[in-house]
Parts: structure tokens; sequence; C-alpha cells
């Protein structure tokens, strides 16, 4: 009797401190693949052609971009809450930190784009913004989540295979992501022609290309079928950082 | 005769853990003292990069609201401060005073919504958002090494550590500066 009660009383404690320590834990959750959405707002076709759109990503460039829908950041402000995400989860690869981390808070309205120190130089902070505002919040406002977050992420990933310099099929990767009809901001053919030029002057041939290539060929690019299966569970990412850069939007 | 042979083997024993513990200490000490200096390394170079948009800002915002000469002194004058600061102390209260000016520089901007709507300052103002958040990451990591060195060397061994190596003073908190908090009154 006696032995007995000394094992559950251990047990006990043991459960106390296993209780104790989960609760730490729980703050943030684990990886299931590079989209995880914790809040239930994505479709299942629309998270399995990201995840399928990533891997191969992943596969090509070594850039790891991750997705992450959640509630609510809170206690955190979500520029805290990415930037300690994005590190526990180690996103990108040591060493390179070619990480990018797009977080939702669906509850807060709140989103943010963390980049990783190495890409830092190709999607500027600005970049963010603009993704941020253009592509994903007009969506969001719409309660289009798919489209708001489909619509970063291959942005994202196109920029990320321009600095890679590799190919890309997006027609065949990004096949049946659901996608905004209208690109970035354009206010008429010669203020598209004159931002073109701006931006060209200022940021270069990249970003320029950039916004011709947005407002001038939306229609043309996501169309037709493709499939994907993924299974086995899920490794884990690079252990990459970020220092803080990206940019926040809210709606 | 055996017995001598044991008592010198605990002997030996005895030196080496002294010598273990005591190498051991005085790495660690170190190694927390350098993470500090290179974290302040870290939080100095998003400063700099901070300080390097106020030209610009400066041109863009003069360009809609050329009169409003007081808040651009005041940044130029704190850029050219942070040029001269020589001391950790002398540069987090240049920075500190850099955060308050800028704030006051973007809420006068908020009066004109031409300035607003330029192309130039949008990006500006996401590069200074995305300065402000780096900063603000970096003087994070900072003071956890901070404190990491400072809770050490208040430890019973750690501070015996740390003053055979020279660190006799704990290191400073980048803490904000109380002011920064207030909302500025713009008067016309």
């Amino acid at each position: 009797m006696k032995k007995t009660l000394t094992i559950l009383f251990i047990l006990l404690i043991c459960c106390i401190f296993a209780a104790d320590s989960s609760a730490l834990f729980e703050r943030f959750p684990s990886p299931t693949g590079f989209v995880n959405d914790y809040a239930g707002v994505l479709s299942e076709s629309t998270k399995t052609q990201m995840e399928k759109l990533l891997t191969v990503l992943e596969k090509k460039t070594t850039a790891e971009v991750v997705v992450v829908i959640v509630k609510t950041t809170s206690p955190l402000s979500i520029g805290q809450y990415a930037v300690e995400l994005f590190q526990k989860w180690g996103i990108g690869k040591k060493g390179e930190d070619n990480g990018v981390l797009i977080l939702v808070a669906s509850m807060d309205r709140k989103v943010r784009i963390e980049v990783g120190y190495g890409l830092e130089g190709n999607i500027t902070d600005a970049h963010s913004k603009l993704i941020i505002e253009d592509l994903m919040i007009p969506q969001f406002k719409e309660g289009d989540y798919n489209k708001g977050v489909a619509a970063g992420v291959v942005m994202i990933a196109k920029m990320i295979v321009d600095k890679y310099g590799v190919a890309l099929d997006f027609k065949k990767e990004a096949a049946d992501l659901p996608l905004p009809a209208k690109g970035m901001r354009r206010r008429s053919p010669l203020g598209g022609l004159l931002t073109f030029i701006f931006f060209i002057l200022i940021f270069g041939l990249r970003f320029g290309t950039l916004f011709f290539f947005m407002s001038g060929r939306g229609g043309g690019y996501w169309s037709g079928g493709g499939r994907g299966s993924f299974g086995g569970g899920f490794g884990g990412f690079g252990g990459g950082m970020s220092g803080g850069g990206g940019a926040s939007g809210s709606w | 005769m055996k017995t001598l042979w044991i008592v010198l083997g605990v002997i030996v024993v005895t030196v080496l853990l002294i010598g273990g513990w005591l190498i051991g200490g005085l790495n660690h000490v170190v190694r927390l003292d350098e993470a500090v200096n290179s974290a302040w390394a870290q939080v100095e170079n998003q400063l700099q990069r901070r300080n390097d948009l106020i030209p610009n800002l400066v041109s863009t915002v003069k360009g809609y609201a050329a009169h409003e000469k007081e808040v651009f002194t005041t940044v130029t004058e704190l850029r050219s401060q942070w040029g001269k600061a020589a001391t950790q102390a002398e540069k987090m209260e240049v920075a500190n005073q850099m955060s308050s000016a800028i704030s006051r520089l973007l809420l006068v901007a908020e009066n004109y919504p031409d300035l607003k709507a330029n192309q130039n300052f949008l990006t500006l103002q996401a590069q200074l958002e995305g300065t402000e958040n780096r900063i603000a990451v970096e003087r994070m990591r900072y003071n956890r090494d901070v404190k990491a060195f400072n809770a050490y060397r208040r430890t019973i061994f750690g501070g015996m550590f740390a003053s055979m190596r020279g660190l006799t003073r704990p290191r400073e908190y980048f803490e904000a500066d109380e002011s920064a908090q207030e909302v500025p009154v713009v008067k016309f």
C-alpha cells in the first residue's frame, strides 16, 4: 500500500512539472510543414498547393518560406511574435539565413512578412510592405484568406526564384492556387510606365521589372491543372535567423 | 606505500578538477562578455542604418513642409551628434533622442496629404518602420546578453571569475527613453 502511494505521489509530482513546462512551450506551436494554418481559415486545396509550391521552392533554392496563420499573437505584438517564432523554428538555412515567414493573425487582423538576414537585400522592407498592402490586405478585407495568402506566397516565391536564378515553372507548380486577378497598384498606363521607370532608377532592374510584371501580366500564368501528394512527418527547418526585417500591415 | 599512491592520485585528480573548473569559469565569463560586445555591434549597425535614412527623409519632407524648421534641425543635429558619440552610454542617449525626433517629424508629416501620397515618402516610411523594428530586435537581443552577463557576474563564483578577467563593471542595459512614450503636440 505504502509503495503504491509513493509511486502515485511521484507520478503526481511529475505530472505537475510536466504540465508546468508544457504551458511554457504551448506559446509557440510546432510546424507541420511549410504551411501552418492554426486558425483554420485556409481551404484544404490552397494549403496543399502552397505546401507543394514551397517544397519545390526549397528544393530548388534552399530558401524556406513558411506560412503561419494564428488567431492571435497576444500577449506579444505581431512583430515580437514573428521574430521569436522565426528564431524558434529556425526558418532558413543556418548561415545563409534565407528564410521568410508570412504570419497572419486572423482575429487581430494583422499580417507580417518577416525576412531572414540573407534575403533582406532582395526582399526589402519596401517590397514586403507593398506585397502586404497591395496583394494581401485587399483580399483579407474581402474575407478571402486563400487568395490573400496565396498572392503573397507566389510573389515572394517569384522574388526568391529571381534571386537564386533558378527556373521554376509557376504555371505548373502554382497551377491550382487561387490568385487575385488584380496585380500591384497602378493608376493609369502612363502612371504605370512612370512608376516603372522611377522604380528602376531607385531600386535597379529587379524591382522595376517586378512592378511591370505584375501590372502587365496579371491574368496569364495561373491556369491548367497540376497535382502533388505529400506524406510522412515534417523534419523541421534549417536553423536560420531573422533580424526584424520585413513589414507589417493591418486591416 | 600503496596509501601514498592513492593519496597522490586523489591530489592529482582534485587539482585537475579544480583547474578544469577554473578554466571553465574564466572562459564562460569571457564568452558572455563577448556576446554582449557583439550584440552591441549589431545594435550600432541598425542605428547607423537608421541614420543613413535621415538625409533622404529630411529632403523628402522638406519638399512639402519647408517651414517646419524645428523638426529638421533637431534630426540633422542628432545625426551629427551620433557621429561624434564615443562611449556606449552617449550612443544610447543619442539613439533614444533620435527615436523621439523621428517620430515628431513623422507626426508633422501626417498633416501634409500630398507628402503622404508621395511614393518616395511611402518607401521611406516602410524603410524607417523596418529599421525601427530591427533596432528593437537587436536591442532585445543585446539586453538578453547583458542580462546573462550581469547575472553571472553577480553569482558567487561568477563575480570572482569576472574580476579575474578584469570585467569588474556590469554592462548597461539599452533602455527606451521615457520621453519617447509621450505623444508630441504639434502647434500652429
